[in-house]
């Protein structure tokens, strides 16, 4: 049964909606800047990709906006705008319908405050909306609330990859005929005093601070660590008979989805990528399509030393010397933990939609080891006809999603 | 409580007492103060869920530094009860 990609939403700190994102990659806009969400002047690295604002209008309520983690906000605000894109009407969506929402941490800022609360004044201080706002799951919920979606409900947590195997599952949820239509992404809000200083203590967050437009710089020599995001993307996906029946605007198919973990280590990816080649080989089996089908890669690049490289041996051992071109978009965007899968599967639908590539940016000196084009610098027209999304995530856990062009 | 006189209708908030404890509702409820009177139930007619009200105690323990048992907070179902709650407690005090 095919599945077809009918919504995209996103948050990303572009600002909202997946159009807006997208035009400013190709722009080769930055969205990196000093961190103004807290005083990070003790920090290693005090530079972020944040969503300075909402732009919530009267989509959410005051009552929203004092209660729930910025996580579960962003998740709300790409699902809306995801639902609208696919032109689904207000009524609820009903008991076929599943919200597949993954995120990396969770309500990271709700948790620290709170424990700031119960250290400063005691544990009956304590907010009674704590626990709901700290939980994973409660942004799939919230999203289920609001659209009336009554089907399977659950949030995957997988790192930087929970978008990505969000989408993933989902996809085998529509296949296997449990749900007809499922929203599904990420969510991440981790700029926050503890999320900076745990990346940073791990020493994996670039510190190059005076220059934050230039501190992602995936595949590049100069490369020194990741650069923290948050947002959310979220894609509404259907059967094509249930999408067909309503007559909605098909924007891609998504045709496959390659998982696997690498069972090596908590932190690393393994050495030999045999993990990532085999997510990105079981996507392309999943969909039936040859290396050679695929016209571009959104890659996990996060701009770390030792990931890029082994990204790049990946994409090498599953595509050969040929491999298709290969772009970083978090060298603009920063790195979206666990919204990123799903924010560049927005992307790389556009990019299909458009047959345009968005550029790594920051390419200045190209690593010998990177045996990749990766789009540098500039925008490249293309008229791919498939799209590979890699994530990967923390404890060594890897997915591959196939868009192919509708 | 201390059988001090209630000092006007509290519609808006009264005094300055009433007007703060209106204040707090208000914000937590997500509603205007104006809009706010005595005889309106928390859950009846603000539409609060158990994790509001407990929100709302909270709220009040700290604008006026009082603690609201668990055992208070049949007696608090109204705007109007949590006006006296925390006149009673404050003259206690």
């Amino acid at each position: 049964m095919d599945v077809v990609v009918t919504g995209l939403g996103v948050l990303a700190p572009f600002g909202r909606g997946a159009a807006r994102t997208f035009e400013a990659l190709v722009a080769r806009r930055s969205a990196i800047g000093p961190i103004t969400h807290f005083d990070a002047s003790a920090q290693r690295s005090r530079i972020a990709a944040e969503v300075r604002d909402l732009e919530a209008g009267n989509d959410l309520s005051a009552a929203d906006l004092r209660t729930y983690d910025r996580f579960q906000l962003f998740a709300l605000l790409a699902a809306l705008d995801a639902v609208r894109d696919a032109g689904l009407g207000e009524g609820p969506l009903g008991d076929r319908a599943a919200v597949i929402l993954g995120t990396g941490i969770g309500g990271l800022g709700t948790i620290e405050r709170d424990c700031e609360t119960l250290r400063g004044r005691g544990p009956r201080r304590v907010s009674p909306y704590f626990i709901p706002s700290a939980i994973p799951n409660l942004a799939a919920s919230l999203v289920a609330m609001r659209f009336g979606a009554r089907g399977v409900c659950l949030a995957p947590a997988s790192a930087c990859a929970s978008g990505a195997h969000a989408i993933g599952e989902a996809l085998w949820m529509l296949r296997a005929g449990r749900a007809d239509l499922a929203l599904a992404g990420g969510a991440e809000a981790a700029v926050t005093p503890l999320g900076v200083a745990g990346f940073g203590a791990m020493r994996a967050l670039s510190e190059r601070n005076d220059e934050p437009e230039r501190a992602s710089r995936p595949f590049d020599r100069g490369r020194d660590g990741f650069v923290i995001g948050e947002g959310a993307g979220v894609l509404v996906l259907e059967t094509e008979a249930h999408a067909a029946a309503r007559g909605a605007r098909v924007r891609a198919r998504l045709a496959g989805y390659g998982a696997s973990g690498d069972a090596h280590h908590i932190t690393q990816p393994d050495p030999e990528a045999a993990g990532m080649a085999r997510a990105m080989a079981l996507a392309l089996e999943d969909a039936r399509v040859a290396p050679a089908g695929v016209g571009y890669i959104n890659a996990h690049a996060t701009s770390t030393p030792l990931g890029d490289r082994l990204e790049a041996k990946a994409i090498r051992d599953v595509f050969g010397d040929r491999p298709p071109p290969v772009s970083s978009t978090k060298s603009a965007l920063g790195h979206l933990l666990g919204a990123a899968g799903a924010v560049e599967a927005a992307i790389a639908v556009l990019a299909l939609e458009r047959g345009l590539l968005p550029p790594t940016l920051n390419q200045e000196d190209p690593d010998p080891q990177i045996e990749l084009d990766v789009v540098p610098n500039e925008a490249r027209p293309a008229a791919a006809r498939h799209a590979l999304s890699n994530a990967f995530g923390f404890g060594g856990t890897n997915a591959s999603l196939l868009f192919a062009r509708s | 409580m201390s059988g001090r006189r209630k000092d006007d209708s509290g519609h808006g908030g009264g005094n300055g007492l009433d007007r703060r404890v209106f204040a707090v509702v208000a914000r937590v409820m997500n509603t205007e103060a104006d809009a706010l009177a005595p005889e309106l139930r928390f859950v009846e007619d603000l539409r609060a869920d158990s994790l509001r009200v407990m929100e709302l105690v909270l709220e009040l323990q700290e604008e006026f530094g009082i603690e609201i048992p668990d055992s208070a907070l049949e007696r608090i179902r109204s705007v109007g009860d949590a006006v006296e709650f925390v006149r009673g407690k404050l003259a206690d005090g």
